[in-house]
């Protein structure tokens, strides 16, 4: 078929397509192969949970928050539970135990987030070992995840005021020998990757982005740490105690695709020193806050006592109510600052409860990053974007 | 006005209040569990403490018990009384049993809220619970007394409260027990208020149990359409099926409690024989047919035979926005003015209240604080239960209650109780001799004098003469109240909506002109006297139509039906006996419930679009549709200001409040019945409506027959031996509206001279309020 030089083709991708990784749709406009425009339509995955969340306990959003980001949902469940610990005032009391598990388990999803990111990034692009090797190691992860909390994915395991359970015996060592593993297998993968000229070809120039636009659009986590900014939550606001631990920031300076992976790797590497470190602090003791109004009581209070059946019976019937008042809570998620604002009126129920997902904000990055390019980067952008549209259409 | 501050914010509030009420009206909240408003204090949970800084004696002290101060300064969370609750919640739950998961009372329970707010949450005490045999207390209310907390509410409730003698509190120390002697079925008829006032699950509703939990439920605020005192009520339906009654609240009526009636008696809602379909002939339809066929038949009879021909009927159980719309159809049609009340001589005491008593109402709460109550022709607890409670309370305040009445009159308090025929009554009424002018006395020596006026059983004459009185006793101080007690839920309003001078039912049905008879929500054969002469006009009728939700004869008979709602699935307007606008929600939409009434009965398991069982339509809107008005209720309410100022405070009235007055008017000009002469060797009949099943909901609920007695005739030994019977005895009554054969019961404090008889489902023959009617009596007829 002829086609004029000068008109552009509309073309549709997705939302039904296996490298947009989810219900992403794009309409492209292409000159030949040249990406001319590039429209993000999102919107397929909307479940309304924001909207869900206030009609619910406080603590029946929490496994909403699961169905987020579904590839880091025990980061989604912290972003949460701490904003509304900080809602109630309690966030000083969360016991030492609960702070590290949670420090703990989110970096085991951040590796386990990382690992989708690179397996799929690396399908798309035509790298089909490194997939099979990163889903390898995630699956020790998804593993761990079904011992600690019952489920592979849809973890729902932290609580307000700490944990909904103690970690199961065993669990600590086998963490410390994935998490002492690690670097290893990141060597392999890099051994497979960085040193390859068809990943090199197909990621070094591609999709770069400046520092001041990732600013001016607010791109956040790998994203923008590869564009040279150098702004990490855990260092720079850091919560749950993530100010004890001792850690690297990964910066690179280029802004392209390349810089984004090798951010990731490092941020890898990083983790599992923060994971040995967090197991070198765990000490027994309890899980949850001494707080009886609003923390629901350990099971076997429940199971023996009338004072803990009560306080179970309200909290999970009426929940809690928090004073008016709001709050927002941002934390480093693996795909970048994920932040809850809760908004109380003094209800058992949200009034407000609105997310801020890194994927919803590190799209916008994409027409600039595509636009002027070949139509197969854009499959390399939007690897290198780390979405997940679970989290974009909430 | 005193002023003191409380957690640092000031506040003035009039002497005699205590600090617990200072704090409430500040949005301070201090735990309790023994205060309730209406019954008081007595510091007996030990919740409340606060710290008082001032006066002679500073320290802990019981919010409820205290009285404010002026310049008192408190604090209600400091750490000495926060340790202090605590302590007292840990304490209240040493002997609680582990039970919250099968207990009815979770979610809506005081004892769980408390032990929240105490801060008590981690148990220390290890020891064994103190345990208790529960007691079988009938079949309304389930005990499980060791959910206890010897608050002593319930004992306060029945005993002093409602004036029950078979309850209290027995034992001491930690043996403490609130119950019977013995088990059994708990005798007073406010016995459900434990449910509503106990703050744990020590006495629940057993009608409700293990059905719902309380947030499931499908709540409104209502009005209980069982009696004219208008109680506050909260229904509770699920899965389309009205589970409990609860008491609202209601300073100005009932306070906080209801009667039994009221709250057991809510089974016609969902009664297996309801009507839930349109039917014409014998061919069921739908309701939008049944409409048309109506609406076309309507035009056909007044066109043909003219305005007279049709005959629409409201009642004073139909909302006050179904009778007006009644008379808009009429217009609409061109017929002449509906009847409102098929009961002609309740229809003209309910007149006598809405216009000439209009401007001396009293209220139960201006009862309750009456020191003198000349209380005539009324058995309160069969007509209208809340107001025996509220007796009660003026007579515990130090009033005094005189009640003349032919009856056998129960109260549960002290009451100088004389026992007259009813034409005894009317003659005292009327002139009164040494007596009346005596009674008269006290009256206008009273500080708060206050005549409650039985409608049924003094008639207008009475009423009249009632009337006189109180403007004799009143003075430039104080006025001389009248509460006039009628006999349902609307006949205030119904009376107010209709014009004067009306004919009357059975006058317009035996004038041969009157081809259709429309009845909505009402059925004359069951609510008004002469139920023969209207069976015998019913049979030259061309066209019965009906539209009602209760399943009474009527709309069996009725060659067009169409179902309508009652009260819990509509929403609209009665005015109670003292003239106050009620509004009542809907709590419910209709439909089968799915538990059905029987055990393993199922909806019909047959697909269609709409809910099963889900045809009826509040009678509002079906006249709206049928005159093709379809309106939202509060245009109905602009229109009907419009019409009817008096009812002014229609527009801005809402569910759940207090409920304001219509204003007074003007007196109306009444004809008198003459007062039929006695013939000799008869004696008076006076018919009464039973206690339970005297209106037509309570025949229609099934949670309440074991309270319902069966009928007989009550006579005084005197008289029984006078005309040689014996207590047991089958006996034949000869009236006017009939003769019937029923056992004879001997009742020596009912008066001389007199035949007593209950209306109930049982015997629906006779109607109470037709006036004076005599009967003679004879031994005779089977014993069944």
């Amino acid at each position: 078929m002829a086609v004029k030089s000068n008109e552009l083709m509309t073309i549709n991708m997705g939302p039904q397509h296996p490298s947009t990784h989810g219900v992403l749709q794009l309409i492209l406009e292409l000159d030949g192969e040249i990406v001319r425009k590039a429209t993000p339509h999102i919107g397929y995955l909307h479940r309304g949970v924001e909207k869900l969340s206030e009609h619910r306990t406080y603590h029946q959003v929490i496994p909403l928050t699961d169905r987020l980001d579904y590839l880091a949902p025990m980061s989604n469940n912290l972003g949460y539970v701490l904003a509304v610990e900080k809602l109630l005032g309690i966030t000083d009391q969360i016991p030492e135990r609960a702070k590290v598990v949670r420090v703990l388990l989110t970096e085991l999803t951040r590796l386990k987030s990382h690992l989708v990111w690179l397996a799929t990034h690396a399908l798309d692009i035509g790298a089909m070992t490194v997939f099979l090797y990163c889903f390898r190691e995630r699956e020790v992860i998804t593993d761990l995840y079904e011992k600690i909390s019952g489920a592979r994915m849809t973890s729902n395991y932290f609580r307000v005021g700490g944990l909904s359970a103690d970690l199961p015996a065993g669990v600590e060592q086998e963490m410390r020998e994935y998490a002492e593993g690690m670097p290893a297998h990141i060597d392999e993968y890099e051994g497979l990757l960085t040193g390859n000229r068809i990943w090199q070809k197909r990621t070094i120039g591609v999709g770069t982005i400046t520092a001041e636009a990732a600013i001016d659009i607010g791109i956040t986590g790998p994203g923008l740490r590869a564009s040279g900014v150098d702004w990490d939550l855990r260092r720079d606001n850091p919560y749950s105690g993530y100010e004890d631990y001792q850690f690297e920031v990964p910066v690179r300076q280029e802004g392209d695709t390349f810089a984004r992976y090798k951010v990731r790797l490092d941020e890898m590497r990083q983790s599992s020193l923060i994971i040995l470190q967090a197991l070198d602090k765990l000490k027994p003791g309890p899980i949850l806050a001494d707080c009886p109004k609003v923390v629901l009581p350990p099971k076997q209070d429940v199971v023996n006592t009338i004072e803990g059946l009560i306080h179970h019976f309200k909290i999970i019937t009426e929940g809690f109510k928090p004073e008016a008042g709001e709050v927002y809570q941002g934390i480093e998620a693996p795909k970048g600052e994920l932040g809850f604002y809760l908004v109380s009126d003094g209800s058992a129920h949200p009034y407000r409860m609105k997310v801020r997902p890194p994927s919803f904000i590190n799209l916008q990055g994409l027409p600039q990053m595509v636009e002027g390019r070949l139509l197969a980067d854009v499959i390399a952008v939007i690897g290198t974007l780390d979405i997940v549209l679970g989290e974009i259409d909430r | 006005m005193l002023t003191l501050t409380i957690d640092n914010q000031t506040i003035s509030i009039p002497a005699g209040k205590t600090i617990l009420e200072a704090a409430e009206a500040l949005g301070i909240m201090v735990p309790h569990f023994c205060y309730h408003k209406e019954l008081g204090a007595v510091g007996s949970c030990r919740m409340c403490a606060v710290t008082v800084h001032t006066g002679p004696m500073p320290g802990v002290k019981m919010a409820c018990l205290i009285a404010v101060e002026d310049g008192m300064v408190v604090t209600t969370g400091d750490e000495t009384v926060a340790t202090f609750r605590e302590r007292v919640g840990e304490w209240l739950m040493l002997n609680h049993p582990h039970d919250c998961p099968v207990c009815d009372e979770g979610g809506e329970c005081q004892l769980q809220e408390m032990t929240i707010s105490s801060g008590h949450g981690i148990r220390r005490y290890q020891g064994g619970k103190g345990t208790y045999t529960n007691q079988d207390l009938g079949p309304f209310i389930a005990q499980e007394m060791n959910r206890c907390i010897q608050c002593y509410r319930c004992a306060r409730t029945y005993k002093d409260y409602c004036g029950g003698r078979d309850f209290g509190v027995m034992g001491s120390r930690n043996r403490v027990f609130f119950g019977r002697f013995k088990d059994g079925m708990l005798e007073s008829d406010f016995s459900g208020n434990l449910v509503d006032l106990c703050p744990t699950g020590v006495f629940t509703d057993r009608t409700f149990r293990f059905k719902s939990r309380a947030w499931d439920l499908e709540q409104a605020d209502s009005v209980c359409p069982q009696c004219g005192v208008g109680c506050a009520t909260i229904p509770g339906g699920r899965l389309r099926e009205l589970q409990r009654v609860r008491s609202g609240d209601n300073p100005l009526v009932n306070t906080t409690f209801i009667c039994d009636r009221g709250r057991f008696g809510s089974g016609y809602a969902n009664h297996p024989e309801r009507p839930r379909q349109a039917r014409q002939e014998d061919q069921v339809v739908s309701v939008p047919a049944a409409l048309t066929a109506l609406e076309t038949q309507i035009r056909a009879t007044v066109k043909q035979h003219g305005p007279e021909a049709v005959l629409l009927v409201g009642s004073d159980r139909a909302s006050l926005e179904t009778n007006w719309l009644l008379q808009r159809t009429a217009k609409h049609f061109g017929c002449r003015v509906p009847v409102l009340n098929a009961h002609r001589q309740r229809h003209q005491t309910a007149q006598m209240a809405a216009f000439d008593l209009s401007e001396r109402l009293a209220s139960l709460q201006d009862i309750r604080s009456s020191d003198l109550v000349l209380v005539c022709g009324v058995d309160p607890l069969a007509e209208a239960p809340l107001l025996a409670l509220a007796l009660r309370q003026a007579v515990r305040k130090g009033g005094r209650v005189v009640l003349y009445d032919p009856r056998p009159v129960e109260l549960p308090c002290d009451a100088d109780r004389v026992a007259v025929s009813p034409l005894a009554l009317q003659e005292l009424l009327a002139d009164g001799g040494v007596e009346g002018r005596h009674l008269r006395d006290l009256l206008s020596q009273a500080k708060n004098p206050m005549i409650v006026a039985g409608a049924d059983l003094l008639g207008l004459a009475g009423l009249q003469n009632i009337q006189k009185w109180a403007e004799k006793t009143s003075n430039k101080e104080r006025p001389c109240l009248v509460y006039p007690v009628l006999a349902g839920p609307n006949s205030f309003g119904t009376a107010l909506l209709s014009l004067p001078e009306q004919d009357d039912l059975l006058t317009r049905l035996a004038s041969g002109k009157v081809k259709m008879l429309v009845c909505v929500d009402a059925d004359p054969l069951l609510e008004a006297p002469e139920g023969e002469r209207f069976a015998a006009a019913l049979t030259r009728l061309e066209q019965l139509v009906v539209l009602d939700y209760l399943p009474t004869s009527l709309s069996r008979h009725a060659n067009l039906f169409i179902p309508t709602c009652p009260p819990v699935e509509d929403s609209g307007t009665f005015i109670n006996n003292e003239g106050r606008l009620r509004r009542f929600q809907r709590v419910l939409k209709p439909g089968l419930s799915l538990a059905r009434t029987a055990p393993g009965e199922h909806p019909p398991r047959e697909f269609s679009l709409d809910t099963p069982g889900s045809d009826p339509q509040p009678a509002v809107l079906l006249l709206q549709r049928l005159i093709g008005q379809e309106q939202p209720l509060t245009e109905v309410h602009r229109q009907l200001v419009l019409e009817q100022p008096r009812l002014a405070a229609l527009v801005s009235l809402k569910a759940g409040e207090a409920g304001v007055r219509v204003a007074p008017a003007v007196a109306r000009p009444h004809s008198l019945d003459p007062l039929p002469e006695q013939p000799a060797q008869t004696l008076e009949l006076v018919v009464t409506p039973a206690r339970y099943g005297g209106d037509l909901f309570s025949r229609y609920a099934p949670k309440l027959e074991p309270r319902k007695r069966p009928p007989c005739f009550y006579l005084h030994p005197d008289e029984l031996q006078a005309h040689g019977l014996k207590d047991g005895d089958a006996a034949v009554v000869e009236t006017d509206f009939g003769s019937f054969t029923l056992p004879v019961r001997s009742q020596p404090d009912m008066a001389l001279g007199c035949v007593l008889v209950e209306n109930s489902e049982a015997f629906p023959q006779l109607i109470p309020g037709a006036g004076l009617g005599y009967c003679v009596i004879s031994a005779g007829g089977a014993n069944e």
